[in-house]
């Protein structure tokens, strides 16, 4: 028996050492694919990872992997103390866009003006579907565009979906999985907060049922606490900026021109920061989602 | 994980057989530290010659060394025991070349060795990061073998992580 289980390992490093030499003429080749690609994901960051797709068509293979990201997210959530997460705001202020990037340690806000974030995903949703692009891919890419049918109780009626003022929607990634958020009140004191998680990364079948986004998060905010933070709240005044990229039960909120991070298990909410402007108030309030660490994505 | 083989008998020695016939006495505690031989041994309780052929002397013998230390360290219930490993692992990885990172990282990976595994895995990683693609090339040894433009183009739609 032992000595069975151990020809059985043999043979399997034999053939997986024999793959490697086959296509790269370094010492590195006697790595076997697996080892390498253990490597890869304890880079620090998704652009380490990226250059090292372009070093060799057999690094490029492993990182192009379909479990390569979900992998590499897995480990990149170890804190990196000097890193700290930054939100990325822009917005129409006083007739002039402008960007603000706030620094969610300290709370300080930075004016972002030089070299452009990295991609992030950027998606819609439609009636009842969602329709998602990998910035990762060629813009031409068939497989770079997914679609997916939204969970049947995600709109309560489909002639309701005119109502829908979009910052009452939310898209954005939370570790590494495509998020989606919803806003609603409930009653004049409670907001509802429903968070939808993509599930299933790999797979991905546009008519799949049940569908592939899964509610995560369901809670009530009391609007009178949080009224009592923010000067006035109103419905057209709230809403959910971004998502964390890491802590999977951390969202960020605005109120009015408050930015909290708001945590749905513990129902506390912590002021980041005050997205202001010269005149108070923004009149076409546009927030990216984009976060740092840049997390890549699945889609 | 029914066997009480591996609770009862702290003492008990194992021999590990390399490929090359280099043989190694060690505690059951230390050589159990390695997944391939726990499993090993909780399956074939009666045996006490394991043999390996799929390791040589020189690389079994240092995934042996560094099993003792961890299983030794691991014993002490001392507080600062994480601390004096961390210390330990990275003295451990230092100065190894990458010929012998590399076998050492495939011995760990044959006997199961998950956190060898881990700690020869950051240390390759270690060598990547920061580094340009060129200077990956040149620290691994790796030729480019992208046909003419393709490389361009990975580049192109990636920039951003090429600055």
């Amino acid at each position: 028996m032992l000595e069975r289980a151990l020809r059985v390992r043999r043979k399997k490093a034999k053939s997986e050492r024999r793959r490697s030499t086959e296509r790269c003429t370094s010492s590195s080749r006697y790595i076997p694919d697996d080892l390498l690609h253990e490597i890869m994901i304890r880079l620090p960051n998704l652009a380490s990872a990226v250059r090292c797709s372009s070093v060799c068509k057999r690094w490029r293979s492993i990182t192009c992997r379909s479990d390569f990201t979900a992998t590499f997210m897995d480990h990149i959530h170890r804190p990196e103390p000097k890193r700290p997460l930054r939100l990325l705001f822009g917005g129409i202020a006083d007739e002039e866009f402008s960007i603000r990037v706030v620094d969610n340690d300290n709370g300080m806000m930075m004016m972002q003006s030089s070299s452009p974030p990295p991609p992030v995903a950027a998606a819609s949703v439609g009636a009842k579907l969602l329709l998602s692009y990998d910035p990762f891919k060629d813009f031409g890419d068939v497989k770079a565009w997914k679609s997916f049918r939204l969970p049947h109780d995600f709109l309560p009626d489909d002639s309701d979906l005119v109502l829908y003022y979009i910052p009452h929607l939310r898209l954005g990634l939370s570790q590494g999985r495509l998020r989606l958020s919803q806003f609603l009140w409930d009653d004049p004191q409670h907001l509802s907060l429903k968070v939808w998680d993509l599930m299933d990364n790999n797979n991905i079948d546009a008519n799949a049922e049940p569908s592939p986004i899964t509610l995560v998060h369901q809670t009530l905010i009391d609007a009178a606490a949080a009224a009592a933070a923010a000067a006035s709240v109103s419905l057209m005044s709230v809403s959910v900026p971004a998502f964390h990229p890491i802590h999977h039960n951390q969202i960020f909120m605005l109120f009015d021109s408050y930015l909290y991070r708001y945590d749905l298990d513990t129902k506390k909410q912590v002021m980041v920061a005050e997205i202001e402007n010269n005149s108070g108030r923004w009149d076409n309030l546009r927030v990216f989602p984009f976060v740092y660490p840049a997390s890549p994505t699945i889609i | 994980m029914s066997s009480s083989s591996t609770t009862t008998t702290t003492t008990r020695l194992l021999m590990l057989k390399a490929s090359d016939g280099v043989t190694f006495e060690v505690e059951e505690a230390v050589a159990t530290k390695l997944g391939a031989i726990n499993n090993m041994v909780e399956e074939e309780g009666s045996e006490d010659l394991i043999c390996l052929p799929n390791v040589n002397g020189k690389f079994l013998g240092m995934v042996l060394e560094w099993c003792k230390k961890h299983a030794n360290n691991n014993t002490n219930s001392d507080k600062g025991n994480d601390e004096v490993n961390k210390w330990w692992d990275k003295e451990f990885v230092m100065d190894l070349d990458q010929n012998t990172l590399y076998h050492l990282l495939m011995a760990a990976d044959y006997l199961s060795g998950t956190e060898l595994v881990d700690l020869l895995t950051e240390k390759v990683a270690s060598m990547i990061r920061g580094k340009k693609v060129e200077e990956i090339r040149e620290t691994f040894k790796i030729k480019s073998d992208f046909l003419p433009g393709q490389e361009e183009e990975i580049r192109k739609k990636n920039s951003w992580a090429f600055e």
